[in-house]
């Protein structure tokens, strides 16, 4: 690597007869020293960058030297040594550099021209959070974009929505890296991002067509600038902890509500055929010794789980030949046993400027993760199963010498048992992404870009899984691995030309261009058995059994476009925006296999207008409108248009296996991709002199085709359906975010709040039919997407608390005929919203939706002298959770453990008790989907609090060092909400969007504390 | 400006001209697309062994199918057997025991998915290969296959169901909702038709090589017509089936010379006894280590029916009035049921409290520790679907409705005879043993029943015979049904009459007798138009 690193900064000239320069740069209006402003000694590399109280010194080669200082939103300035030692340099704004620039798709546009929703997050807010996922760095900074962590688990993806859920399959965002599409951006690290544009609406997304109706994420990343070599430093490290865990019963209170389910429905628990002698003499025990037992949970916690990020950079080069390299190692440990993930990142780029008219570069990344594999099963998965296992069970029983059997209790595995077995369960990703372009400018307007960019990827999944016993129940008799190996290569190369040019009052930015996108994948894996249990035997050759099985995938797609976009804008003031995009694509027929995707927006710069210009209060004020057409290709498989005859149909004859093939899904060659329409209207005003910045943006976004990939079909069919476009949904919302930013004295504030309103509805579905999904072992589907309601409503029986006593029970029936006969005192009291006088899956309603009425953040940035203080809170309101473990902890039954509080459940003595009684044969249905699983998901969120010192200029000169920040930093320190599960952030069980709310124990989010220091030198 | 002369036609040829289509299309890699598939010999049996597969699901079948096992029918439904395992696991299976199934149930609406989905397959086959160019013979065999299996799934549904929507070819995209139910008796139609298909088409079991030994047979596909003609003869006989069909066809079987009786009753349930001399058609399995899903070859009625204290769940007690049914000393009790402290296949059995229902399990569903699988749901174990003891009996039945009732005992008295001339269930006798040890003294051990023997005494002497010969063999609830004695015997098991009053509120009455059906799945009726069963 160090030889890497010569090479790149290889072009440094060693100074001779240097000069020593000093001075200040301060701003030409208000005399404010500027810090970070570049010098550099022009006709070379060297230079350096003023320090935070305006401060600069360098050596320059000799007495004539010229110094370049340039500063974003001023006019660069040349000043000529001459002799002198001590410089004071005042930096004049540049009414056209002060126009910021914003990356749109295909290039980029002076923030005044913007017609479109796109709203931008710098460095500083994604690298706030201890995360090396840039997109949970996303979470809560900008209006109408939501991200949720799927698992607290390290090496999770978290879940991007821009502007509500917009598919029923994926809705994913595009991201677009340096011009370079792709659906994943794991491999970048949070300090290698310069900025991040959210394009939200679709006059901003219509020029990516068909990938385009879920937002895209355009990320650039951090370049080499002109400069002396900036080295920079940043490394935290600290420790986290589940921030809740959840009171659970302890060994006594399990014993005696297992006890009372067979007692309650007239079973002598003495009597060895009911249970067995030994089982109740241990639940005896418990009772009677008042025993706490095992605590499960913190069995399988890893308390004080340490976190750790070491990232290193360098940039500069010169006016020709810019560069940047850096390289990130992130470690974490998960909060629970045998979770962790170990990410090593590096980023390296080179931009040439080769004269005038030709320019180039490239950069290159390489991504190495690994992470252990954690499972959500709802009966292998290690918190599921820790929260229902019996506590009358120890951990490791010094009788059998061996994991104690929790199996003829709670009929789960032993949990400690399952963490241990994650250590062997691993994935290794390694992913390589580089990206190549060359610049020709024809003309000062009229310029030609080609970009190439290139994706390939190698990722190992290693599961091992011991021979165990622990009993008949829960043992595994021969020990196999899992071996699987990915392979992708994707490439997308895109020509684009631009013209940008301004005759008098009319200005012209415009873009045409084609691309083309080709993506493969393919995979292996061998499952080998018999290996003996040591890592370094853990590869398929050591298998000692000559039982193998094996399978293999492969998916190859194509996209190919021509697209375009002209922003013709008038005095500055009027602007209008049209956008065209043809997308072909080889996952469709070739009859559906082209789209159009066009789209319009206008703008009014108000402020620029003479009756706006008397006034001081309303510095500037925007209007903007749009519409736009975007698709989604994301659902559509490879093979969806194809009758694809399915392998691994296995029989065997005579004792031998034998192959079998049949087609398993049906076809459907009229599918097409998903459509949406979004119309846009915004407001941008600043107040006092831009002091206050107010956002807003009202959209209607209208997605029809839907594709449903499993739709309903009778089950006669025989086959998988097809995936069809069948339903049309609707997403309109309210965005708004308000952004105060002053400097007083020593003070500093920036405060920033975000809000998102956003209403869901189904409008359409294929003949009407609701669609059920979120499937729960035991209480089956807990959602159903029916036209009128929110996608994936949550759909159960109602229940109106529990009876008291018989009396309620008889009381409640049509024309004497009891409308729950099988009820006794204790039981559930259903609801009977079709009033047939019987309760049954007819009686099911909405009971809530997991999609938020508002979300909402909040950030504030307080600044006094030396020190920093962020904050920055997140929530969600309105929304509803399924706390789908209920089934065991809140069962009648008592085989699985229960929450504390059914120590309150209905007993004679407690008639009042709104906890339903024990039951073993539970014959009223008490554990049925109702409401009393849906839970108030809403939280509010403390996310980060974080208070740093930045150590003073002079002082760090002395150590020639620019700049040393030292903080601590703490995540999730405060959370409200009333949701009881782990985590009220809960995404997509499965990844399935029709799962979206269903929690199934989610690994909490870690309560993190840290301290770290960034160093530039 | 040279260069832009030349870089505008690149990028403008690299949209439109002829690269264009080719870069889009993209074929899919690694499977085969195109319904020419089954013009090779190759691809034609695997197609049909696919169809195998189908029937052969008992967790996880492409269309959400989760444990379904014909003993959930045939045995729990009846007075031979209870549910089983801890009292709280598996209420689903009470429900169905008690009749209580909600119309959700996801094992009915499993083994609907699993017998629709082999009857889709069986249809792509029976669409597709009569166009093949594969040569006439295998055609016909392969062909032959797919009738015996669509009528044997067919024949699977309407013993449980009635009448059901009938398919001659893969359902049409237009045609969801669109169908309806046949009646039980157009159903039966349907089932004799692919039936007679296939005994015209199939070879006999000797006209298969080794490497096919499981495949469907002529012989199977006549015991399986003679099967259904039974049931529809004592429950909607609309079609006036006869005895003497059924005779023709169990005569036609004995006549062929394809079968005999096992000499050993013990050794039918062993690996040793698959594929015997007395077996017609078994679902064939294979421990290849997979768990679930298609791919799976092995079995999990093993590990399901299991003792709980040594490998399994303990699911399907057999009751103590079918333990009652056998005569003294009968050696096929032991082969049927084994209790706390039995020695089975050199293992002691140990049955704890709390863990059954009965004190016993089922012995036939036991898998010898030898083969046991490392993935418990993949057990090599065979289920037996038709032996031929079987066939005998049900020509004994059919002759004794025929008037023929010397002829009926004679072959009742076959079965009899070889039963009392087997030896102990294997490895009983000692820990570690896996022999076959014979019994000291039969003197008296089941008696040939008289010659003289008629009327009413001969059928309850048949039905008894049935009753202990294929005892938790899934029979048994079949065999009262359309004996018209199911809902006395439900009363026996359950005296508080629960059970009975909730199976008569899910009969439909047919020409003959009352038949108690399971629940359409609520989606097929709910959003589908599919007519639902009474009661659900």
């Amino acid at each position: 690597m160090f030889l890497l690193m010569a090479l790149i900064i290889g072009p440094l000239e060693l100074l001779a007869q240097a000069v020593a320069v000093s001075g200040t740069v301060k701003d030409g209006v208000n005399g404010e020293p500027l810090p970070g402003v570049t010098i550099v000694v022009k006709g070379t590399s060297s230079g350096t960058a003023s320090g935070i109280d305006g401060s600069f010194s360098l050596q320059v080669p000799d007495a004539n030297a010229v110094l370049i200082f340039s500063f974003i939103g001023y006019a660069n300035q040349e000043v000529p040594v001459n002799g002198q030692t001590t410089l004071n340099i005042t930096l004049q704004s540049d009414a056209k550099a002060l126009e910021e620039v914003v990356v749109i798709g295909y290039g980029t546009i002076k923030k005044s021209d913007l017609t479109g929703s796109v709203a931008t997050v710098d460095t500083e807010k994604i690298t706030q959070v201890a995360t090396v996922d840039v997109n949970q760095a996303l979470q809560g900074k900008v209006a109408g974009v939501q991200v949720t962590p799927s698992s607290g688990a390290p090496g999770t993806a978290s879940r991007v929505r821009i502007r509500g859920v917009g598919s029923f399959g994926t809705s994913d965002p595009l991201y677009v890296v340096d011009g370079f599409t792709t659906n994943n951006i794991d491999y970048l690290a949070p300090t290698d991002i310069e900025s991040m544009e959210v394009l939200k609406d679709a006059s901003a997304t219509a020029v990516y067509g068909n990938r385009g109706a879920n937002g895209v994420i355009i990320v650039t990343t951090k370049k080499g600038k002109a400069g002396a070599p900036v080295f920079n430093f940043n490394t935290y490290a600290g420790i986290q902890n589940p921030w809740n865990t959840l009171e659970l019963a302890n060994a006594s209170q399990y014993a005696t509500l297992f006890l009372e389910a067979y007692t309650n429905d007239g079973r002598n628990v003495q009597d060895p055929s009911v249970i067995s002698p030994e089982n109740y003499a241990a639940l005896r025990n418990a009772i009677d010794n008042n025993l706490t037992g095992t605590d499960w949970q913190k069995a399988v916690i890893n308390k004080n789980a340490p976190i750790q990020n070491y990232n290193f950079s360098v940039n500069g080069g010169t006016e020709k030949s810019r560069y940047g390299f850096s390289a990130t190692y992130f470690d974490q440990q998960g909060t629970i046993t045998n979770t962790g993930m170990k990410r090593f990142l590096l980023r390296l780029n080179n931009d040439y400027t080769f004269n005038k008219r030709f320019s180039a570069g490239y950069s290159l990344s390489y991504a190495n993760s690994k992470f252990n594999n954690y499972s959500t099963d709802q009966y292998s998965g290690v918190l599921p199963v820790a929260i229902v296992a019996a506590p009358i069970i120890p951990v490791w029983d010094p009788i059998t010498n061996n994991y104690g059997n929790s199996v003829p209790f709670s009929q789960g595995y032993n949990p400690v048992r399952l963490a241990e077995e994650q250590r062997t369960r691993t994935t290794q990703q390694n992913r390589l992404v580089g990206t190549l372009y060359g610049d020709v400018k024809f003309t000062d307007a009229f310029s030609f870009r080609s970009t190439f960019g290139g994706d390939r990827s190698f990722n190992k999944i290693g599961n091992y899984y011991p021979q165990f016993v622990v009993s008949p129940a829960e043992q595994r008799s021969q020990s196999s691995l899992y071996d699987e190996r990915q392979n992708g290569w994707g490439w997308t190369w895109s020509n684009v030309f631009s013209y940008v040019k301004e005759f008098g009052d009319h200005s012209i930015n415009a873009v045409v261009g084609t691309e083309a996108v080709s993506g493969f994948y393919d995979y292996v894996n061998v499952t080998g058995t018999n290996i003996l249990n040591d890592p370094s035997q853990y590869y398929i050759g050591a298998a000692k059994s000559t039982q193998f099985s094996a399978g293999s995938n492969v998916g190859q797609n194509s996209l190919l476009s021509l697209l375009g976009r002209v922003n013709y804008s008038y005095k500055n003031r009027y602007m209008f925006t049209a956008s065209f995009r043809a997308d072909g694509t080889s996952r469709l027929t070739k009859t559906n296999r082209v789209g159009y995707f066009p789209s319009f927006s206008f703008g009014w710069n108000a402020h620029e207008e003479a009756f706006f210009q008397n006034q001081n209060v309303l510095t500037t004020l925007k209007l903007r409108a749009g519409y736009g057409e975007v698709g989604n290709q994301n659902n559509l498989s490879n093979t969806a248009t194809s009758y694809v005859v399915t392998p691994q149909q296995r029989y065997s004859f005579n004792g031998v296996p034998v192959e079998g093939r049949a087609n398993t899904v049906l076809v459907n060659r009229d599918l097409i991709w998903e459509n949406s329409k979004m119309t846009n209207f915004g407001v941008d005003a600043g107040f006092l002199n831009n002091q206050i910045n107010l956002t807003l943006d009202y959209f209607d976004k209208r997605t029809t085709d839907l594709i449903v990939g499993s739709p309903p079909a009778p089950a006669y069919v025989g086959a998988l359906p097809p995936a069809i476009n069948a339903g049309t949904m609707q997403n309109k919302g309210l965005e708004a975010a308000l952004n105060y930013s002053k400097k007083e004295g020593d003070f500093t504030y920036d405060l920033g709040v975000n809000a998102s309103f956003i209403r869901n509805k189904v409008l359409k579905l294929a003949e009407g039919q609701p669609v059920a999904g979120g499937d729960v072992n035991g209480i089956g589907a807990t959602t159903r997407t029916q036209e009128g309601q929110p996608f994936a409503s949550f759909y159960g029986r109602k229940t109106d608390g529990i009876f008291n006593n018989q009396a309620e029970i008889d009381a409640y029936n049509v024309d004497g005929e009891l409308i729950q006969p099988n009820a006794q005192p204790g039981d559930v009291k259903f609801v009977d919203l079709n009033s047939d006088g019987q309760i049954d899956d007819l009686d099911r309603t909405i009971l809530g939706s997991a999609i938020p009425d508002f979300s909402y953040g909040f950030n504030a940035f307080l600044g006094y002298k030396n020190f920093d203080f962020k904050l920055f809170f997140q929530g969600l309101a309105g929304n509803e959770t399924v706390n789908a473990l209920s089934i065991f902890n809140a069962n009648p039954r008592g085989t699985y453990n229960s929450y504390a509080d059914r120590m309150n459940r209905w007993t004679p003595q407690n008639p009042a008790a709104n906890e339903p009684r024990m039951t073993l044969s539970d014959p009223n249905q008490n554990v049925a989907f109702s409401d009393r699983y849906v839970e108030n998901g809403s939280y509010l969120r403390l996310r980060n609090v974080q208070l740093g010192y930045s150590l003073p200029a002079v002082t760090l000169s002395r150590f020639a060092v620019k700049g040393l920040r030292v903080y601590v930093s703490a995540d999730n320190l405060l959370t409200l909400t009333k949701y009881r599960g782990y985590e009220p952030e809960v995404g997509d069980w499965y990844g399935n969007a029709f799962y979206q709310g269903v929690d199934v124990a989610t690994y909490p989010q870690a309560r993190t504390f840290i301290g770290g220091l960034n160093l530039t030198f | 400006m040279k260069f832009v002369k030349h870089i505008i036609p690149i990028v403008l040829l690299s949209v439109v001209g002829q690269g264009c289509q080719d870069f889009l299309e993209k074929e899919p890699l690694g499977v085969e697309t195109d319904k020419t598939f089954y013009n090779d010999p190759v691809n034609a049996v695997l197609s049909v062994n696919a169809i195998y597969d189908a029937i052969s699901w008992d967790a996880g079948g492409i269309l959400n199918g989760g444990n379904n096992f014909e003993w959930m029918y045939g045995d729990i439904l009846s007075d031979d057997a209870a549910k089983g395992s801890t009292p709280g696991d598996y209420l689903e299976l009470r429900q169905m025991e008690r009749w209580e199934t909600l119309s959700n149930a996801p094992i009915p609406q499993a083994t609907w998915n699993n017998m629709f989905a082999a009857i889709y397959r069986a249809n792509q086959v029976i669409q597709y290969l009569p166009t093949s160019s594969i040569s006439e013979d295998l055609k016909n065999r392969l062909l032959g296959e797919a009738y015996f299996l669509r009528g044997y799934s067919y024949h699977n549904l309407v013993i449980k169901f009635g009448g059901v929507p009938l398919f001659e070819e893969p359902v049409q995209n237009s045609a969801w909702g669109q169908v309806s139910r046949a009646s039980i008796a157009e159903t039966h139609a349907f089932i004799e038709a692919d039936f007679k298909r296939a005994i015209d088409m199939l070879p006999e079991r000797n006209g298969y090589a080794t490497d096919d030994l499981g495949r469907a047979t002529k012989g199977a596909a006549r015991a399986f017509l003679a099967r259904d003609y039974m049931f529809e003869i004592g429950t909607d006989n609309t079609n006036g089936k006869t005895w003497q069909e059924v005779y023709d066809l169990t005569n036609a079987i004995i006549a062929s010379n394809q079968y005999r009786l096992d000499p050993n009753y013990a050794r039918l349930f062993e690996p040793e006894g698959e594929n015997g001399p007395e077996s017609i058609f078994e679902i064939q399995f294979f421990d290849n280590n997979v768990g679930w899903g298609p791919a799976k070859a092995g079995t999990t009625n093993s590990v399901i029916q299991g003792n709980r204290s040594t490998w399994g769940w303990g699911f399907n007690n057999p009751t103590q009035n079918l333990v009652n049914e056998f005569e003294a000393n009968d050696p096929r009790l032991p082969v049927t049921v084994y209790k706390d402290g039995d020695i089975v296949v050199g293992e002691k059995q140990a049955i704890n409290g709390g863990e059954n229902e009965t004190g016993y399990l089922n012995r036939k569903a036991f898998v010898d520790p030898a083969t046991r699988p490392s993935e418990t749901q993949n057990s090599p174990k065979n289920i037996i679907l038709f032996r031929y003891a079987d066939v005998l009996l049900m020509q004994a039945e059919a002759a004794a409705h025929l008037g023929n009732a010397a002829e009926a005992v004679n072959l009742v008295n076959q079965v009899r005879q070889r039963a009392r001339t087997s030896t102990k269930p294997k490895g009983s006798t000692a820990v570690g043993a896996t022999d076959y040890q014979p019994y000291e003294n039969t003197a008296g051990v089941l008696p040939d029943l008289s010659p003289s023997l008629a009327g009413q005494e001969l059928f309850n002497a048949i039905y008894h015979e049935r009753r202990v010969e294929l005892g938790m063999e899934s029979r048994r609830f079949y065999d009262l049904v359309r004996t018209g004695r199911y809902f006395d015997a439900l009363l026996k098991k359950d005296p508080s009459g629960v059970s009975r009053t909730n199976a008569e509120r899910h009969s439909i009455q047919g020409s003959e007798n009352l038949i108690p059906v399971i629940t359409i799945p609520l989606n097929e009726s709910q959003s589908w138009g599919l007519a639902q069963n009474p009661g659900y």
